[in-house]
């Protein structure tokens, strides 16, 4: 196992609860891993499964998924959406190969700055052990694509 | 029992419950048939059923080209009416659209396999149909096999197997082509605003296209296979459904094409709905 290997972790929040329960955490001077990358979303029923493909395209070695705790949803029921479509996604990637500790999912509120920084903890630990993700890299390097234009930030023209 | 398929696509058409039978037809050698659209009853004869009928037809119904002629009657197989109820299901046809001649035969492939004309049914009829004559044929021990035998090696070997399945396609899109459920007039690999897709044959843009078609299958394939049979560099394309099949199954305890007047599985939620994954 590399010993300098720091995981990357795309985190997508959303806006109402986990994002808030994120600048809690900030605001409440809480130390935590600084592997993660926060993506904010209006809600969690908003992040297509493409997200996260196009994570782990771009070199992330895994992703967290994180909103408001089931009730709570600012939309009233994003969340429950989902849930049902994670439940299934990660069934998928799962059969595909993708280690499960790849894919994290919680539910952080905006009260909740403790169980965030608590949650990019262990799931940092969890992927250092896990090590990089050369699988998603390898098919990277194989299509000639790891510097191309063709996997650059997705920009409207 | 073409005889019969025949008398009764020819009395529909003259009594103008439909407007077209969309059907079989000879193809060019023995072990094919060619879809057929007859729109005069004079060409009825055109029409054959044999262990060769692969084609869901289903597929035709939601085009604009052929929606033109209007009110059809299809000739139907389990999954052809399946596919037929979860259009029902998701808006694409109405309730009472369509006609279903339902045919099925013993074995698909098998030259002497005996066929039979089930009548003319509704897609509400059909639906009763399927739940007495087909829903004991789902995701059986002998469909999930192969399903099994790739969840049992380890993940990275899975990974691997996937990856070299996948560096083969050619990005030809005749799963999509093929597939009843792929009625999008615009599919999302042809948007280029954003481009989410890579569109070239490369591993990485094979992977993130093999991984959309199948989740935006997740709770609506119906199994028909066509996918695979479609496919030219031979992707087992039916063992990835059959695996979200079997999650969407055991987790939400559902299987599409048995309930047309229902929401779609991935469109609704229950409060209740399992969450052992999520921290």
């Amino acid at each position: 196992m590399e010993t300098d290997f720091e995981p990357k972790i795309i985190a997508f929040v959303c806006n109402w609860c986990t994002y808030a329960g994120a600048d809690l955490a900030g605001t409440s001077r809480l130390k935590y891993a600084g592997n993660v990358r926060v993506i904010k979303v209006p809600c969690t029923g908003r992040i297509d499964f493409m997200f996260l493909v196009r994570a782990f395209e771009q070199g992330a070695d895994a992703v967290l998924v994180s909103g408001c705790h089931p009730g709570d949803c600012h939309y009233n029921e994003g969340n429950y959406y989902a849930r049902r479509r994670w439940t299934i996604f990660r069934k998928l990637l799962h059969f595909l190969g993708i280690e499960e500790d790849r894919l994290h999912f919680a539910w952080v509120s905006a009260a909740e700055g403790q169980k965030w920084a608590d949650l990019v903890n262990e799931v940092t630990a969890r992927v250092r052990e896990l090590g990089p993700f050369t699988g998603y890299r390898q098919l990277m390097e194989k299509s000639r694509l790891t510097q191309s234009a063709e996997v650059q930030p997705l920009e409207r023209k | 029992m073409i005889e019969q398929l025949r008398a009764k696509a020819k009395e529909i058409l003259e009594k103008g419950d439909a407007s077209v039978i969309i059907g079989y037809g000879r193809g060019s050698r023995e072990d094919v048939a060619t879809p057929v659209f007859i729109t005069d009853s004079a060409r009825i004869d055109e029409m054959v059923f044999n262990p060769h009928c692969y084609n869901n037809l289903m597929t035709f119904v939601t085009r604009d080209d052929h929606k033109r002629l209007g009110t059809p009657a299809v000739v139907a197989k389990e999954c052809d009416m399946k596919a037929a109820i979860v259009l029902a299901q998701e808006d694409q046809v109405k309730e009472d659209g369509m006609l279903l001649l339902s045919v099925s035969c013993e074995e698909m492939g098998r030259a002497d396999a005996a066929c039979r004309f089930n009548g003319v049914m509704t897609i509400p009829q059909a639906e009763e149909w399927l739940k007495q004559n087909y829903l004991p044929a789902e995701l059986t021990p002998e469909k999930l096999a192969r399903v099994e035998e790739i969840e049992k090696m380890p993940a990275q070997e899975r990974w691997a197997f996937w990856s070299k399945e996948f560096e083969r396609c050619i990005r030809c899109y005749a799963c999509r082509q093929a597939c009843p459920m792929c009625y999008c007039r615009q599919c999302i690999v042809e948007k280029n605003q954003p481009q989410w897709l890579s569109t070239s044959a490369h591993p990485a843009g094979n992977m993130a296209w093999n991984i959309v078609r199948a989740f935006h299958l997740a709770g609506r394939c119906v199994d028909c296979g066509e996918c695979e049979r479609a496919c030219p560099m031979d992707i087992p394309l039916v063992s990835l459904n059959r695996a979200i099949q079997k999650e969407v199954k055991s987790a939400f305890d559902y299987v599409s094409g048995y309930d047309h007047a229902g929401k779609p599985v991935m469109a609704t939620f229950r409060k209740d709905d399992e969450e052992d994954f999520i921290k």
